[in-house]
């Protein structure tokens, strides 16, 4: 089905231009082809409220959500301590490369090089820079005396849960429908990744030489004229 | 005010006894009102003089989902106010699937479902991205109308000229498909925020019949803005086509400008947009994207207004509604940080607030306009320049859509007749112009005015609006002990004391032009600008007001009037602040504007 219709598309190129059908003649040749959600969800927007309602049907009935939450909550602290009586017991087993405790890493090296590893280096943890703004504004003063910090990396809202930055601005000024690029990757994928073999390289160089010598042969048919240009680099071809 | 109707009806009561509404120019209610329907702006306004809003034991908010600014900042007011208020009982209506968000919001509140009548719609993609979505859009609403039974198509698109285009080239088409194929009639209306509406009430007209007995049955075709996604339901519609855009506003507060620009929906948008086609019967929506896309490259839920927008009105609000703490004030999704920032630096510089924040008497004033605070201010400070009156009418102009109609159709025509109104020192006396001509015409003759508009290309529509803004507008001035005066317009500075009092409000909106070409940079965000086509600007001005800020395929100012680098150092001494402002062309230019100012005034005492 795709390919058909970028055929057709390059088909239409190739037409002369008073050949070319008036724009309302396209109903057929170029046709909009569709296919069918695999997502049988989407197709009912109902569904999707999922299993926290209630039908109006209860309407005394309610139900509330949490208590799950509790439960996770403690876990990680168990996991951790786990961890730690691993790390002890392996310790105390092999005692040859000590763990590092910034990047959980055995130290294999000197202590001075495996911090230097990028390994190491990655996992430290390192205090943000700064935020880029201008400490003299005036919004920003009134929002620092309200208890907002720039540099603590949250947004505004109860717990700071807003978003830290503005939504950025995208002017779109053309029709690509979404998805789409303006660039036809197709075409220069299909040309560029092959590499060629010796042999055919070889061969290659030989035609464009040959090439050449013929060309030379043509334009510059005097004798004197073809020896003094092969002393100066018609060995390369083109 | 039709539900209010509704209900009053089915009550068996007077509409505007036990059941009343409230919107932006009419209170229909009275001391015996139960059931007061209003929108969610004005519920707002009301906040401000009654913080708890003692009057009401329930209060209903409808249409949440839309997420406004307004229905925002009343969900956590109102979430505040539960708090001191056990007695008061909210409900809060939303037609999405985020209803969870809501309810985690509203610290686990019940939630209760209404399911809609709605059939199944199933969802089509298209197997590749398309490279042109308008094209691909008209061409399946002709392969929907040549090989799909019997039911009204909607198709999304984003903007008027892109939808007037679309309905050209698919009533030729069909034209052609009628001819060629045998299909049956296709009626097409384009539907969009700004058209009339006699004419937007058509495409509640029914489907064409067959063309002879036993054809091919017609159908209708609309194609809409996304003003068809939520708030107007048209039945009948059994196709949606939805190429995946909408115009939504974006604010970027580093350079202060808010525009208007085709973007991706939501996948939230994408479903509601699906669900129009299941209305009546099963339907079919057709996506113009890929499945992948849509998982992809969509997001989750359009982002709310209040992350789009300026919010230097809101703000205001927000102050006068008695929140102190900006930073911790319990929005469903809190504004950027530079957002704000940049709302209290322009309130600051209104004088609308002082240098930590709190409310002046001049911003408490301006609350009490539903202006945006540029507009407030200027209209406040305009009895300083006798020029009140016509500052109150250049006021109401800005409020309403653009007067001077221009339809495709005839557009030299309508740019003659404008020219019958313009001034040469900017747009907003032409506007002042066009409206004094305009009331002229309604007193001598108010039969005819309307046929006056027609001829003149003015919009009598808008025009009329723009009267009932300023009589509102003048109501609260009174009030307030504002004086209404005006300079005798024999007196030479009648234009020049209206330009003057503009820059009171808009010194914040200026532009210089550059020593190269037609191009201005607007000062303090130095943004490259030109000066909209739509102008009437002759007099070659090296400093601008503007209006507005428009982005399209270049960066426009529209709506411009010239003035003297002077006057601001005279009206806004602390925005254009030698010592502060960055160097370059406009402060140099500042600077001999300051200086020539200073020698004719020593001139002047010299020879007294």
């Amino acid at each position: 089905m795709v390919m058909r219709r970028e055929r057709d598309d390059s088909d239409d190129e190739d037409i002369p231009l008073h050949h070319k059908r008036p724009f309302g003649a396209g109903l057929k040749r170029k046709k909009i082809e569709f296919v069918k959600a695999t997502d049988a969800d989407a197709s009912n927007t109902i569904k999707n409220l999922g299993k926290e309602t209630t039908s109006i049907g209860d309407v005394y009935a309610s139900i509330v959500l949490g208590g799950g939450s509790r439960d996770s909550s403690s876990k990680p602290e168990g996991t951790s301590d786990e961890k730690d009586d691993q790390k002890e017991d392996a310790a105390e087993k092999e005692p040859e490369p000590p763990t590092c405790p910034v990047c959980s890493l055995p130290i294999t090296t000197t202590l001075q090089q495996h911090e230097a590893s990028l390994a190491h280096q990655v996992s430290l943890e390192h205090s943000h820079p700064p935020s880029a703004l201008d400490r003299s504004r005036m919004g920003l003063k009134a929002l620092e005396s309200q208890g907002w910090d720039p540099d603590s990396r949250l947004g505004l809202g109860r717990e700071g849960e807003g978003s830290r930055f503005p939504i950025k601005v995208a002017r779109k000024e053309d029709t690509l429908g979404i998805g789409a690029t303006r660039t036809q990757p197709k075409q220069a994928v299909q040309e560029k990744p092959r590499a060629l073999t010796g042999k055919e390289m070889r061969a290659l160089a030989d035609k464009e030489r040959r090439k050449g010598e013929r060309l030379q042969a043509e334009i510059y048919g005097r004798v004197d004229v073809e020896k003094y240009l092969r002393g100066n680099g018609g060995e390369d071809g083109l | 005010m039709s539900v209010a109707q509704r209900v009053a009806d089915e009550m068996d009561v007077t509409l505007g006894e036990e059941v009343g509404y409230s919107i932006r120019f009419e209170d229909k209610t009275t001391p015996k009102t139960m059931l007061k329907y209003m929108t969610d702006g004005m519920l707002l306004r009301e906040a401000m003089h009654d913080h708890e809003m003692s009057r009401y034991s329930c209060i209903i908010l409808d249409e949440a989902h839309e997420r406004t600014l307004a229905t925002d900042i009343l969900m956590a007011l109102l979430k505040q106010i539960a708090e001191r208020r056990p007695d008061l009982k909210i409900i809060i209506m939303s037609a999405t699937l985020d209803a969870q968000k809501f309810q985690k919001y509203f610290n686990d509140a019940p939630l209760l479902a209404v399911p809609g009548r709605t059939h199944p719609v199933e969802i089509f993609y298209t197997p590749e991205p398309e490279r042109d979505y308008v094209e691909a859009a008209i061409r399946t609403v002709l392969q929907i109308h040549a090989s799909e039974p019997e039911g009204d198509i909607l198709l999304f698109l984003t903007g008027e000229d892109e939808i007037e285009d679309a309905c050209r080239k698919i009533a030729l088409e069909a034209e052609e498909l009628t001819r060629e194929m045998d299909a049956g009639p296709l009626a097409i209306y384009p539907l969009y925020g700004t058209l009339p509406p006699h004419q937007q009430q058509r495409i509640f007209d029914k489907a064409p019949g067959p063309l002879r007995k036993g054809g091919q049955p017609g159908r209708k075709c609309i194609v809409s803005t996304n003003i068809a996604e939520t708030s107007l339901t048209i039945d009948g519609i059994v196709y949606v086509v939805d190429p995946g855009f909408s115009k939504q506003k974006i604010y970027n507060p580093r350079i202060r400008v808010e525009s208007l620009l085709v973007s991706p929906i939501s996948k939230a948008s994408a479903q509601q947009r699906a669900g129009r086609a299941g209305r009546t019967k099963p339907g079919k929506c057709f996506r113009l994207y890929t499945e992948k896309a849509f998982k992809k490259e969509l997001i989750e839920q359009t982002y709310p207004e209040i992350l789009r927008s300026n919010l230097a009105n809101t703000v205001l609000e927000l102050k006068k509604l008695g929140v102190e703490d900006l930073v911790h004030f319990d929005l469903m999704d809190p504004p950027a940080p530079e957002t704000m920032m940049r709302a209290l630096e322009e309130l600051n510089y209104l004088a609308c607030l002082d240098d930590d924040g709190e409310l002046t008497t001049l911003g408490g004033l301006a609350s009490e306009f539903p202006l945006d605070p540029a507009l407030a201010v200027m209209l406040i400070s305009s009895p300083e320049f006798y020029c009140s009156n016509e500052i109150l009418s250049i006021t109401s102009l800005l409020s309403v859509p653009q007067i001077f109609v221009r339809p495709a159709s005839s557009r030299k025509r309508a740019d003659e007749m404008k020219a019958l109104f313009a001034h040469p020192d900017g747009d907003h006396l032409t506007l002042l112009n066009a409206y004094h001509a305009y009331k002229g015409q309604e007193t001598s003759d108010p039969s005819s005015a309307k046929q006056w508009c027609h001829e003149h290309f003015l919009s009598y529509r808008h025009l009329s609006s723009a009267d009932s803004v300023r009589a509102q507008l003048k109501r609260i001035m009174e009030t307030h002990g504002l004086d209404l005066i005006s300079t005798p317009f024999e007196d030479k500075n009648y234009y020049t004391n209206i330009r003057r009092a503009m820059l009171a409000g808009f010194f914040m909106q200026v532009a210089m032009k550059e020593s190269s070409g037609k191009v201005y940079r607007t000062v303090k965000d130095e943004q490259a600008v030109l000066i909209h086509p739509s102008t009437v600007l002759r007099t070659e001005y090296d400093w601008v007001l503007y209006n507005e800020f428009v982005l399209t395929s270049k960066q426009y100012i529209r709506t411009c009037t010239g003035i003297r680098p002077e006057w601001l150092l005279e009206i806004a001494p602390v925005y254009f602040d030698m010592d502060t402002l960055e160097d370059g062309d406009i402060k140099r230019s500042l600077a001999r504007a300051a200086e020539k100012k200073r020698r004719k005034e020593a001139m002047k005492k010299a020879s007294r």
